[in-house]
C-alpha cells in the first residue's frame, strides 16, 4: 500500500498476523467451545445434591442394617419434646449475636451448672453444636439448623452408630412409667404404677426419650449408680460368711502367670 | 377271706410285751413325726431346712435310698424262684413284707414333701392331668404304684393259700413273681432317671447313675435284709437258715464291689479334668469356696463302704457273724449316706447359676423322716408277724389241715 | 368259730398282770391311728379353710378346681370371682384379676445389654412390686450376677455384690429371669401339668393346680423358679391389683412361680416392669414375629448370644453387646 509519505511499505507480515490470530481463535473456539458451552449450559451441582450423593454411598456400604433397610425407613416413631424441660429456654434471652465470646474458658459465671466434658478437648461450644447466630437452635454439620426438640439429629451426626440403634430401638428408652432415668426409684416400695396408663408400650405408636434424658450433653459419659439391696436368702435360713469373690478378686491368666499355683 | 382278715388283724394285736413296747415305741415316734408335719401344714414348708436353692432336702433323700431297697427285695425273690432255692424260699414272703413296707415309704415321703397335699389328686388320669409319658414323676408314680400292687397282690395270695391250708398255685403266681423281678430292676431306674432327665444338673446328668442306683441298692437293701432276717431268728420261732444269709451276704459283696468300681468310674470321669460342670463333685468330695459341709460325710461313707467291702470279701473275715453283721450294717449306712447327702443335696450344690447354698435337714425335717420310717417299721412289723404265723401255722383258716400250713422250716 | 375261739385264747394264754398292760397297750395303739388320721384331717381341713377365709364354698370350690386348659370360660370367671373375694379377706384390697388370651401373631422375644447393664438392680425391685411377690420370705424372679471381665464362669459369680456404686471395677454384670425357653425342660418335668407354654411363648403356671412338688425346680438351667415356702405376706398398700390369672394375682404358700414377660402388662400391649425399671435402657422387649420390632433389629444386628444355649433349651432370652 502506498503511505503518504510517497514511501511502500511491505503488508505481508501483518497479513500473517491477523491471520494467524483468527486461526488460533477458531482453533480455540473448535476445541473448547463445545466445552464451554457445556459448562455454562448447566449450574454446578449444589450442596444438597453432592450431600445425597454421599449419604447414598454411606446408605449402601454401612448405613444399611443388616434386613437391607436404612435410617430413613426406620420404624416411625416420635420423640418425647425437651424444650419444655430446658431451664434457661430461650435462649436468647440473654444470647445475641453481639455478646458471642468465642473464648475457651471456664463459664464460671455464665451456666455455673455445665461441666464440659465432651470431645476430648476437640471442640468448644460454637465448633461442634451450638448455632451463634440463632441460639434458640442447634447447628448441624453443614451448618444446617436442629430444633431442640429433634436434638437427637445433632447427635447423630457424630455418633451415627448409636443413633443407627437408636432409630431401630436397640437403643434408648420408651417414653414410659420412669421416663426420667434420674428419678427411678430404688427400692420395691416406691416401684408400684397406681396409673397404668403411664406405662409404656412396645406394640403401637412408638414414642422415645431424645438423647439427653439419658446423657447429658456437656458431660454424656453414664455416671455410677447407687444399688438397690441385695437379695436375701429364705428366711431362716443364713447365707454361709464365705464370699472369696468380693475379697479376693478372680485373678486373670495374666496375674497368675509365674506364680505358683 | 373275712377271716383271713380278722384272724391276722388279731395276730397284729396279739404279743408279748416287748412286742406292744416295740409297737408303741414306734407309734410314739410317728405321733411326733405327725405333730411336726402337722406344724409343716401349718405354717408351709419354712419349717424345713431347704430353699430355692436346695430345692429337694432329706425327704427324697430318704425316698431315693428306700426306693432302692424295695427294688432289692427282689434279691430274695430270686434265689427263690429263679434259682429254685427251698431255704431262701421259706423267707422270701419276708423279702415281700420289705418291698412292701418299703414302697409305702416312699410314697409316704413323696407325700411329706409336697407343697399342697391335699391337691394329690391333680395326678388321676382322667379327674386331674396326669402328665404320662413325658413326665418322671408320674413315671414313678405309676411303676412304684404297680410295684407295691405286685407285692401286695402276691403277699396276699400266698400267704391266704397257706393260711387256707393249700399249697399256692405256682402257675397262678410265678408270671406275677417274674414280673416283680423286672419290675423292681424298672422301680429303681425310673427313679434314677428322675434325676438323670435333669440337664440343668451336670452332676446327674450322667449314664452311670442307674447303674449306680442299682449297684447301691443291691448292696443296702440285701444287707439290711439280712439283719432283719437276724433279728427275727432272735425274737421269734421262725429260724433263718444260715445258707441264706450266706447267699444274700454274696449278693451284697458283689454288688458291693460293683458300687466302687462305679465310683471309681465316676471319680475319674469328674476330675481327670475339672470343668465347671464337676462343680457339685468337687463340693462334695473336697469343699468348694470354703464352703465343705458334706465332705466328711462322703468320706465316711466311702470308708464305711470299703471296709464292709474288705470284710465281706475275705471269707476268714465273712465267716465271722459279728463281722459280717458290722459289714452290713456299715454297707447300709455308708449307701444310705452316699445316696441321700451324697447324691441328692450336691445335685443342688452350686445352683445353676453358681451359687453355694449349703443344706441342714431342720429338727421337723428329722423328726418327719424317722417318723415315715418308724411307719415302714411298724408296717414290716404288722405284715411279718401275719406272714410268719401262717407260716408258723399258728393261725390257719377254720377247717383247715393244721399240718398243711406248717413249711420246711419247723422240720430242723 | 368255737374252736377258734378257744385256739386263739389259748395261744395268746394271757397272765393277769400283763392282761390290762396289754389291753392298754393295744387301745394306745389304736388311739394313737385314729388321732393320726383325724389329727391330720383337722389340720388339712383347717389350712383348707384358712385359704378360703371365711366362705366355705370358696374353699371348696378352689379345693376341686379344675385345670385352667380344661375349664370352660364359666369356671374360669367362677374361679378368678373366687380369688378377687380370697384376697380381699386375706390382703384387704380389691384386686382385678384379668385373663386376657395371647394376641393372635405375637411371640415375645427379650434381650438384655451386657455392655449396658450396671447392676443396679432397680428391674429386681420393679419386679417384686409389680408381680405381687412374698416379701417375707423374699421371693425375687430376676437374679442379678456380679462377674470378673474376662470370662463368664458362673460358678465364680457373686449374686452378692454390695459395692459403693455400680459398675465396680473389673466386673461386669448379667441379670437372669426365667427365659421363657422353647424348648422347656420344666415343662416337661411337671407330673400334673401345672406348668405349661402358652401360645405367645409364655411359660406359665397354674397356681390353683400345682401341688409343690418341685421338679420343676429342679429341672430349670437357669435357676429361674421360686418358691412359696410359707404364705406370701404383702401388705395391701403394697398390692399390685392389676392382675392376670396366670401371671401376677396373688399366691399361695407350696406353690411354684417364676417371671412371666409380666403377662398383665404385655397382653395389653405394654412394656414390662423390669425394662420400664432400667435406668440404663439395657433391655429390648417386643414380638419376635415383627420384623419392624426392636427386639428383631437387635437380634438380627448386634452381637448376640444365650446363656447355656449347649443344652438344647432354646430360650427366648437373648444377651448382646454394643
Amino acid at each position: 500500500m502506498k503511505l503518504i509519505s510517497g514511501k511502500t511499505r511491505n503488508n505481508n507480515p501483518v497479513r500473517l498476523a491477523v491471520l494467524l490470530a483468527l486461526v488460533g481463535t477458531a482453533s480455540v473456539g473448535w476445541f473448547f467451545g463445545p466445552l464451554l458451552s457445556e459448562a455454562l449450559a448447566k449450574n454446578p451441582p449444589g450442596q444438597e445434591e453432592v450431600i445425597k450423593g454421599l449419604k447414598a454411598r454411606n446408605n449402601s456400604v454401612r448405613g444399611r442394617i443388616n434386613s437391607g433397610k436404612t435410617i430413613e425407613e426406620a420404624p416411625g416413631f416420635k420423640v418425647k419434646p425437651r424444650q419444655p424441660s430446658m431451664e434457661f429456654y430461650p435462649c436468647d434471652d440473654c444470647h445475641d449475636q453481639d455478646s458471642m465470646d468465642k473464648r475457651v474458658r471456664i463459664l464460671e459465671e455464665e451456666h455455673p451448672k455445665i461441666k464440659f466434658e465432651h470431645g476430648g478437648g476437640r471442640f468448644w461450644c460454637y465448633d461442634a453444636c451450638h448455632n451463634p447466630p440463632d441460639m434458640n437452635v442447634l447447628q448441624g454439620k453443614w451448618g444446617d439448623t436442629i430444633g431442640f426438640n429433634e436434638s437427637y439429629k445433632l447427635c447423630g451426626d457424630c455418633h451415627f452408630e448409636r443413633q443407627k440403634d437408636w432409630y431401630f430401638g436397640g437403643h434408648g428408652k420408651r417414653v414410659g412409667a420412669f421416663s426420667d432415668p434420674k428419678a427411678i426409684p430404688l427400692t420395691y416400695k416406691e416401684f408400684l404404677v397406681k396409673d397404668r396408663e403411664k406405662i409404656g408400650t412396645w406394640q403401637g405408636e412408638r414414642v422415645l426419650l431424645n438423647c439427653t434424658a439419658c446423657h447429658d450433653p456437656h458431660s454424656p459419659s453414664i455416671k455410677p449408680y447407687k444399688l438397690s439391696p441385695v437379695p436375701l436368702v429364705r428366711s431362716g435360713l443364713e447365707k454361709g460368711s464365705h464370699e472369696p469373690h468380693a475379697a479376693q478378686p478372680h485373678l486373670q491368666i495374666w496375674d497368675r502367670l509365674g506364680k505358683k499355683h | 377271706m373275712l377271716a383271713f382278715i380278722i384272724d391276722s388283724i388279731k395276730e397284729m394285736l396279739r404279743g408279748g410285751p416287748k412286742y406292744h413296747a416295740w409297737l408303741g415305741g414306734l407309734t410314739l415316734i410317728i405321733l411326733i413325726g405327725v405333730y411336726f408335719y402337722g406344724q409343716q401344714l401349718a405354717h408351709g414348708m419354712i419349717v424345713t431346712g431347704m430353699s430355692d436353692q436346695v430345692s429337694w432336702g432329706a425327704y427324697i433323700a430318704n425316698f431315693t435310698y428306700l426306693v432302692g431297697v424295695a427294688a432289692a427285695a427282689v434279691m430274695l425273690v430270686i434265689p427263690a424262684y429263679i434259682f429254685d432255692r427251698k431255704d431262701v424260699k421259706e423267707v422270701v414272703l419276708l423279702g415281700e413284707c420289705v418291698a412292701i413296707a418299703a414302697c409305702i415309704m416312699c410314697m409316704t415321703f413323696v407325700t411329706v414333701d409336697l407343697g399342697r397335699p391335699e391337691r394329690i389328686w391333680h395326678m388321676l388320669p382322667l379327674l386331674g392331668k396326669f402328665n404320662f409319658p413325658i413326665s418322671l414323676l408320674a413315671w414313678d408314680v405309676v411303676v412304684l404304684t404297680v410295684y407295691l400292687l405286685l407285692n401286695l397282690g402276691i403277699l396276699v395270695y400266698i400267704v391266704y393259700t397257706k393260711y387256707s391250708g393249700h399249697e399256692p398255685n405256682k402257675k397262678a403266681y410265678y408270671p406275677w413273681v417274674l414280673l416283680s423281678v423286672v419290675w423292681a430292676f424298672s422301680i429303681h431306674t425310673v427313679t434314677a432317671f428322675l434325676l438323670v432327665s435333669n440337664v440343668s444338673r451336670p452332676f446327674w446328668h450322667t449314664a452311670i447313675l442307674a447303674p449306680r442306683f442299682l449297684a447301691s441298692a443291691f448292696t443296702s437293701g440285701p444287707a439290711l435284709i439280712i439283719l432283719g432276717l437276724q433279728v427275727i431268728s432272735m425274737i421269734t420261732e421262725f429260724k433263718v437258715k444260715e445258707s441264706v444269709l450266706r447267699v444274700v451276704g454274696l449278693i451284697v459283696t458283689v454288688s458291693l464291689q460293683i458300687n466302687l468300681f462305679f465310683l471309681g468310674v465316676e471319680l475319674f470321669t469328674e476330675f481327670y479334668h475339672s470343668t465347671e460342670h464337676v462343680e457339685s463333685a468337687t463340693y462334695l468330695f473336697m469343699g468348694e469356696h470354703g464352703y465343705h459341709g458334706l465332705v466328711p460325710w462322703i468320706w465316711s461313707a466311702i470308708t464305711m463302704n470299703l471296709i464292709a467291702l474288705v470284710i465281706m470279701s475275705t471269707y476268714k473275715l465273712r465267716a465271722n457273724q459279728t463281722l459280717f453283721n458290722v459289714a452290713c450294717a456299715l454297707a447300709i449306712v455308708g449307701v444310705w449316706i452316699e445316696k441321700g447327702m451324697g447324691l441328692i443335696i450336691p445335685g443342688f450344690i452350686p445352683t445353676p447359676l453358681g451359687e453355694i447354698l449349703e443344706y441342714s435337714p431342720s429338727w421337723a425335717e428329722i423328726w418327719i423322716s424317722i417318723a415315715v420310717w418308724c411307719i415302714g417299721f411298724l408296717i414290716f412289723t404288722l405284715l411279718a408277724k401275719v406272714v410268719l404265723a401262717v407260716e408258723l401255722g399258728r393261725i390257719k383258716a377254720p377247717g383247715a389241715n393244721p399240718g398243711a400250713a406248717k413249711t420246711v422250716a419247723q422240720a430242723d | 368259730m368255737a374252736d377258734e375261739k378257744s385256739q386263739t385264747s389259748q395261744a395268746s394264754a394271757p397272765v393277769k398282770s400283763g392282761f390290762s398292760r396289754r389291753k392298754l397297750l393295744r387301745r394306745g395303739s389304736l388311739a394313737g391311728l385314729a388321732a393320726m388320721i383325724f389329727g391330720g384331717g383337722s389340720v388339712v381341713a383347717k389350712q383348707a379353710t384358712e385359704e378360703g377365709g371365711s366362705s366355705f364354698s370358696d374353699t371348696v370350690g378352689t379345693l376341686f378346681q379344675d385345670h385352667y386348659q380344661k375349664m370352660s370360660k364359666e369356671e374360669i370367671a367362677e374361679a378368678i370371682a373366687r380369688i378377687e373375694r380370697q384376697a380381699k379377706r386375706d390382703y384387704g384390697a380389691d384386686i382385678k384379676v384379668g385373663n386376657e388370651p395371647p394376641i393372635p401373631g405375637v411371640v415375645f422375644g427379650y434381650a438384655l445389654n451386657v455392655s449396658k447393664c450396671k447392676g443396679v438392680r432397680k428391674c429386681v425391685e420393679a419386679c417384686m412390686a409389680e408381680n405381687n411377690q412374698s416379701r417375707d420370705p423374699q421371693i425375687q424372679y430376676i437374679r442379678v450376677l456380679e462377674l470378673d471381665q474376662g470370662g463368664m464362669e458362673l460358678g465364680l459369680s457373686n449374686h452378692y455384690f454390695d459395692s459403693e456404686t455400680v459398675p465396680a471395677k473389673g466386673k461386669w454384670y448379667l441379670p437372669v429371669q426365667c427365659h421363657q425357653c422353647e424348648n422347656p425342660p420344666c415343662t416337661n418335668a411337671c407330673p400334673v401339668g401345672a406348668t405349661w407354654k402358652e401360645p405367645d411363648g409364655v411359660i406359665v403356671v397354674d397356681y390353683n393346680w400345682c401341688i409343690g412338688c418341685r421338679f420343676c425346680m429342679a429341672a430349670c438351667p437357669y435357676w429361674a423358679r421360686r418358691f412359696n415356702w410359707a404364705d406370701p405376706k404383702l401388705s395391701a398398700e403394697e398390692i399390685n391389683t392389676d392382675t392376670h390369672y396366670l401371671s401376677n394375682r396373688p399366691r399361695y404358700r407350696g406353690v411354684v412361680e417364676k417371671c412371666t414377660y409380666c403377662l398383665q402388662r404385655t397382653r395389653k400391649g405394654r412394656l414390662p416392669a423390669c425394662l420400664e425399671a432400667c435406668p440404663t435402657g439395657a433391655r429390648v422387649f417386643g414380638n419376635l414375629l415383627d420384623p419392624n420390632s426392636d427386639i428383631r433389629y437387635v437380634l438380627e444386628n448386634k452381637t448376640v448370644f444365650r446363656l447355656k444355649s449347649d443344652l438344647g433349651t432354646d430360650p427366648k432370652f437373648w444377651y448382646f453387646s454394643d
